[in-house]
């Protein structure tokens, strides 16, 4: 095989991944650009009266088809990158009377026909990517709340006045501080995926580190999260057991904690 | 960043147990209610495996081509669904696979493999026949009947979705993405 046929063969394979759906006041270009949560990138072509061509998102993003629906009002950076995104691309909007729903769109004509469709795409690709990583953002923080509430609702069950919760150690925050007849200052872990579950053990271990020698040093971590993936986050708790000596308890066995606990 | 579930890939031989298993859903009848996107009910579905389980179906307000169909088992897995349905919208992209099943358009179903990884794809029935995939957009019935096929669930009668949205005629009639909204600006 001659080298230059690879190029033939990404190109006819690509090329034949472009399909269209035909609707009764459009069609339906399925591109072959996608965004980070595997969507392939539609762009919708509805000719007027006149000729003129418009290319729209056909309400997709405001409407969820790609995913999370972007709230304007409460996220102050994703309107910023949003907004930012329409003044690059030159794209417009307009809210449907009866639906409510928000179609970006922008005119073209024959000749731009193909290099306009080639900016819509990445302008609907750029606006799901930016509304995607906001709300990854937002699980993560969801997430520990969550399960810092019910963490907290358990051991103020279980220690009643002997825990305290939100304890400042030379002005750094721990989760809680647990008084037995020895001083336990405990963080609880999680995350929603592998990445920030491990980042949230490493912020753990630099506070442990910080007050180093004055507490014993305890973890729940949550075992029952989809972030939670063995063969990459054992590594970073053996790093605390050992290391640091922290003693680490999974959320499943916290029953155990008397066992560990003295 | 493809969907990804923890608790399905510890537990995947139960997963395809209850997907595999025949359920039953004894009343077959959706009665929508609405919100300001969709319209939607969910029917709830038993075996001898999981007595709490069900079926969220919920229709666009905006373009009734669209719904989506979906099983959860709320006691087992939460509310992630188990394996669902899309009518419409964008095509899925499966990480991993080769380029003949690299792009997977609408309507299409999603599953997990045994990594806990959702992938699309399109049914037996959609493969054998390549206009069933516009009999699916234009018939939600039609799109239930074929997701409890997919699904392995029995229906002791008759599937019935009944709601306001069908007093107006248009609604089942339409396929519009716009829904005659103008873009031009007025002089």
């Amino acid at each position: 095989m001659k080298i230059d046929e690879l190029y033939h063969i990404i190109k006819k394979d690509l090329c034949d991944l472009f399909s269209y759906k035909l609707y009764d006041d459009a069609i339906e270009i399925s591109t072959i650009h996608s965004t980070v949560n595997n969507k392939f990138v539609s762009v919708f072509i509805k000719v007027e009266e006149n000729q003129q061509l418009i290319l729209s998102d056909g309400g997709w993003i405001d409407e969820g088809l790609y995913g999370s629906v972007p709230d304007f009002q409460n996220e102050e950076i994703l309107n910023h990158v949003m907004n930012f995104l329409i003044n690059e691309y030159e794209v417009k909007s307009k809210e449907h009377p009866y639906t409510g729903i928000i179609f970006y769109y922008k005119f073209t004509n024959l000749k731009m026909l193909s290099a306009d469709i080639l900016d819509m795409t990445h302008f609907i690709q750029s606006m799901v990517n930016a509304i995607h990583l906001e709300y990854e953002e937002r699980k993560v923080e969801e997430k520990k709340r969550r399960f810092a509430k019910e963490v907290k609702e358990y051991l103020s069950k279980k220690y009643d006045k002997r825990i305290e919760f939100g304890f400042k150690a030379n002005n750094i925050t721990f989760n809680a501080k647990l008084n037995l007849s020895k001083e336990y200052l405990l963080n609880f872990i999680t995350g929603s995926n592998a990445n920030y579950y491990n980042k949230n053990i490493a912020d753990t271990a630099v506070k442990f580190q910080m007050i180093n020698g004055q507490f014993n040093k305890l973890v729940i971590y949550d075992d029952q999260t989809e972030g939670f993936i063995p063969v990459k986050t054992k590594p970073y708790l053996d790093f605390l057991e050992t290391k640091l000596k922290v003693k680490t308890v999974s959320w499943s066995n916290k029953d155990k904690l008397n066992e560990i606990l003295i | 960043m493809a969907t990804k579930s923890e608790i399905i890939r510890r537990n995947y031989d139960f997963y395809t147990e209850i997907i595999e298993s025949e359920k039953t859903d004894q009343s077959c009848l959706y009665s929508l209610k609405e919100d300001r996107r969709y319209f939607y009910d969910q029917v709830s579905v038993i075996n001898e495996l999981d007595d709490n389980m069900q079926v969220h179906f919920r229709i666009s307000r905006a373009y009734e081509r669209k719904y989506n169909i979906h099983l959860s088992s709320e006691n087992i897995f939460g509310s992630i669904p188990l394996i669902r349905f899309e009518s419409s919208g964008p095509a899925h992209k499966n990480r991993g696979s080769d380029i003949i099943n690299k792009k997977i358009s609408t309507p299409h179903f999603h599953r997990f493999n045994q990594n806990g990884v959702e992938y699309a794809y399109h049914s037996e029935r959609m493969k054998e026949d390549p206009d069933y995939a516009d009999v699916l957009s234009r018939d939600f019935i039609e799109g239930v009947s074929h997701f409890y096929e997919e699904a392995n669930i029995v229906c002791n009668g008759k599937i019935e979705v009944v709601g306001d949205m069908f007093i107006h005629q248009q609604y089942r009639e339409s396929n519009m993405i716009f829904g005659g909204l103008s873009f031009q600006e007025k002089a």
